[in-house]
């Protein structure tokens, strides 16, 4: 199943292209995002802490922390393509009341999706290729100022993006001269 | 969650959709007046029950616990609670919060369960636990020991028990009208 209609970007193609550029879909696990989602599931107290990436067909996790086994998943359950239809993070407190999420498999199945919080990851030109986001299994509050805190590690995650396109650009320089 | 809790949870969410109901009703027919904590908590781990109300957040961040604060104001108020009451509900609340923010680090939970005339109110958390002392410390403007003083002053009725699964649990009951208020 493909991602529903009201869940694609308006600029999908073009945001497409840009996760591309950044070549960082199946790259192996790396230290400095992985100490991001660490320090995030940390002072949220929560027990899922994930960056992630949202390609045409999946959602696929650049980082895991408290998620063992599960590299990627279909994008149809929709909550981080969800996320990254706006600027700013994307809060579900308590996901089976919540009208956006009630009847999604992550909330009614086994996993039991409670609490869902994301800041989109932002490109300099104005993309979002996916989300640091922080699950919980039970219900949370949320505040403002945790928000604009989550909103800040995702602008860590970003920069740490580009420093990688950086070097990633610089070598491929280097192979060309 | 603690491990029991969680299979009692998965048995009656694998049931079907009606679950939240039929939990409600076992919990008002088994448990009809005075419904153990750790059964409360299942029933609103459950579902929130329309008896329990549930909130859950991290009592270091200070905007999140005063937005709890005022929704539980909120149907304290609702409930017919007058503005004494209120005002004890507010205190006590704050005293809460700071002793978790100072004793038990992370996320916190508040119950709200209603009976006929009274409203109990638990606090779970993840610290050590706490004894109750029985007057004021020495030094009226210590920190130490003062807020459960004053809670157990201003409730209409006030217990600290520890968690199985560690952690304590302070319960603590707000009637509706002043007068059982010694």
């Amino acid at each position: 199943m493909t991602a529903t209609a009201d869940s694609i970007p308006e600029n999908e193609p073009q945001r497409l292209a840009a996760v591309r550029r950044y070549e960082i879909l199946d790259t192996p696990p790396d230290g400095s995002f992985d100490r991001v989602t660490a320090v995030a599931s940390e002072i949220f107290d929560v027990p899922v802490a994930l960056v992630t990436i949202v390609d045409e067909d999946r959602i696929w996790f650049k980082s895991r922390c408290g998620l063992d086994g599960v590299e990627q998943i279909g994008r149809d359950p929709g909550l981080c393509a969800s996320a990254i239809l706006q600027d700013h993070p994307y809060i579900v407190e308590e996901a089976r009341r919540d009208p956006r999420t009630l009847n999604n498999p992550l909330v009614r199945g086994q996993f039991g999706l409670q609490f869902y919080a994301a800041a989109p990851l932002r490109t300099s030109d104005g993309y979002r290729l996916g989300t640091l986001c922080i699950i919980d299994r039970e219900p949370r509050m949320f505040s403002p100022k945790q928000a604009e805190i989550l909103d800040h590690l995702s602008f860590i995650v970003m920069d740490e993006m580009e420093l990688r396109l950086s070097a990633i650009r610089a070598v491929s320089a280097g192979r060309a001269t | 969650m603690l491990e029991g809790e969680e299979r009692v949870h998965n048995a009656l969410t694998a049931l079907d959709a009606s679950t939240p109901e039929i939990a409600g009703k076992v919990y008002r027919q088994v448990l009809a007046s005075r419904a153990r904590d750790d059964v409360a908590i299942v029933s609103v781990a459950v579902e929130r029950d329309a008896d329990v109300l549930r909130w859950r957040f991290d009592p270091r961040w200070n905007d999140v616990a005063m937005r709890a604060r005022r929704e539980i104001a909120q149907v304290l108020q609702d409930a017919g609670m007058d503005s004494t009451g209120l005002f004890r509900f507010n205190t006590i609340f704050a005293e809460l919060v700071a002793n978790m923010i100072r004793y038990a680090p992370g996320t916190a939970e508040i119950l709200l369960q209603r009976h006929d005339d009274s409203f109990v109110l638990h606090a779970l958390d993840k610290g050590p636990g706490f004894t109750v002392a029985p007057r004021l410390p020495n030094d009226l403007f210590s920190e130490r020991g003062r807020g459960l003083y004053l809670i157990s002053k201003l409730a209409d009725g006030f217990s600290v028990d520890r968690r199985p699964g560690g952690g304590s649990h302070a319960r603590i009951t707000l009637a509706l009208r002043g007068e059982t208020h010694a």
